[in-house]
């Protein structure tokens, strides 16, 4: 039995090696008394298996040899051109580190691509029909936002990166965008003003509540919920923040962090639209 | 030559064990681990695996030549090997090394050791 594990041993070795050795190391094996000593030879069979593929690479194959013109075999000269198991390894461990190293700093980059608020673009004529403006499907058309539709020149479109802003509340920020092909022209959101808490009847606080989505790309979805006339806002997994009216549309996140909601759009008493303002961002949300 | 054997000092001790095997005559590789065993007192043992392992790159190297078979042997699987004019060279200068070594240890050992009153 151990000689037949023994010889699958020699087998399984680099087609070189055991046309040389193979017969010889079988010999000794075949010579040697005890289970001991056989137990002994399987083992290290086993271990110059494992020695010979990884460690002895230039002796897989015999090497090459080319007659002369007159029959007499060469013996060729070329270097073998592999490198070391140890520069592979090497290498292989440098490959490693660097590429965690890359990975690590992208996501301390300021430009992140999740800070990064790419607006749909809605293709049509550089002359826009101000009567037409671009609007979510099953969006009525008397309640349309308007918002300029952004246009290609060329087939190109126009991104816009901003800097992630503090989570201290900042003084009035302005948000710039330009069109491309119109010339610069800008549309300036600002914050509210440090306004003070208004207090709202419950009819005006229930027709805001309710589940609003985002549409592409963001496809994000936010609850509207209120407990004991104060409204809430819970969007995105993040979790409940209380909403302080400061008009009668207009409420701002609790947490002094300075973001805040408009809503609008209000038919048969149930507000339509949510216009979140975020860290310096701006999306829409429509009621599901 | 000195050039041609430094490059391959030290030995490593199955190398080292196998070419003061071939040393004396030419051998097959069971005749090898059998003199192995008896240099060492039996305290090195080297295994076929290591024996033919080491014999490739003897031979790759040119310190050792493959003699092939013997004819009249009682076994045909048996093949026999020789030391070359390199090897002969190069164990020459392992044991000129080593002997340097043993000469500087008993030098600093009998210096450290206290003088009698």
């Amino acid at each position: 039995m151990l000689r037949l594990i023994y010889r699958a041993l020699l087998r399984l070795h680099p087609p070189y090696f055991r046309s040389r050795f193979a017969a010889e190391m079988l010999a000794i094996f075949d010579r040697s008394q005890g289970a001991l000593a056989t137990t002994w030879l399987v083992a290290d069979a086993a271990a110059s298996l494992l020695r010979q593929w990884l460690l002895r690479p230039q002796f897989w194959e015999a090497p090459v040899t080319q007659p002369t013109a007159d029959g007499v075999p060469l013996f060729q000269t070329f270097e073998s051109f592999k490198p070391r198991t140890g520069a592979l390894l090497d290498g292989a461990v440098l490959t490693v580190a660097l590429f965690s190293l890359v990975i690590w700093t992208m996501s301390y980059a300021w430009n992140h691509p999740v800070l990064i608020q790419i607006v749909s673009p809605h293709w049509g004529h550089r002359h826009v029909d101000s009567q037409k403006p671009a609007t979510p499907p099953g969006t009525p058309k008397a309640a349309a936002p308007a918002e300029e539709p952004l246009y290609t020149d060329a087939g190109r479109v126009v991104m816009i990166f901003k800097r992630p802003h503090s989570n201290a509340v900042s003084p009035s920020t302005q948000i710039t965008r330009q069109l491309a092909g119109q010339g610069s022209s800008a549309e300036l959101v600002s914050e509210p003003s440090s306004a003070s808490p208004v207090h709202l009847e419950e009819q005006v606080l229930r027709s805001y509540v309710g589940t609003y989505a985002v549409g592409p790309p963001n496809y994000m979805s936010m609850t509207i919920t209120m407990d004991r006339e104060q409204l809430t806002i819970e969007m995105g997994g993040q979790p409940k923040t209380s909403l302080v009216p400061v008009s009668e549309t207009r409420f701002l996140l609790a947490g002094g962090t300075g973001d805040w909601v408009e809503f609008s759009r209000v038919e048969d008493g149930i507000a339509q639209q949510v216009d979140i303002h975020e860290a310096g961002s701006h999306v829409t949300a429509y009621r599901r | 030559m000195k050039d041609d054997v430094t490059q391959f000092l030290p030995l490593s001790p199955a190398t080292l064990h196998i070419l003061l095997s071939l040393a004396g005559e030419d051998r097959h590789g069971y005749a090898i681990m059998q003199e192995v065993a008896r240099q060492s007192e039996g305290q090195y043992k080297l295994g076929p695996g290591t024996l033919y392992d080491n014999l490739q790159k003897l031979i790759e190297r040119r310190l050792v030549q493959e003699l092939g078979q013997r004819a009249g042997d009682d076994d045909p699987r048996r093949r026999y090997y020789r030391l070359s004019s390199l090897g002969r060279g190069v164990l020459a200068a392992e044991i000129a090394r080593l002997e340097g070594v043993v000469r500087e240890g008993r030098l600093r050992l009998q210096a450290a050791k206290p003088r009698r009153v």
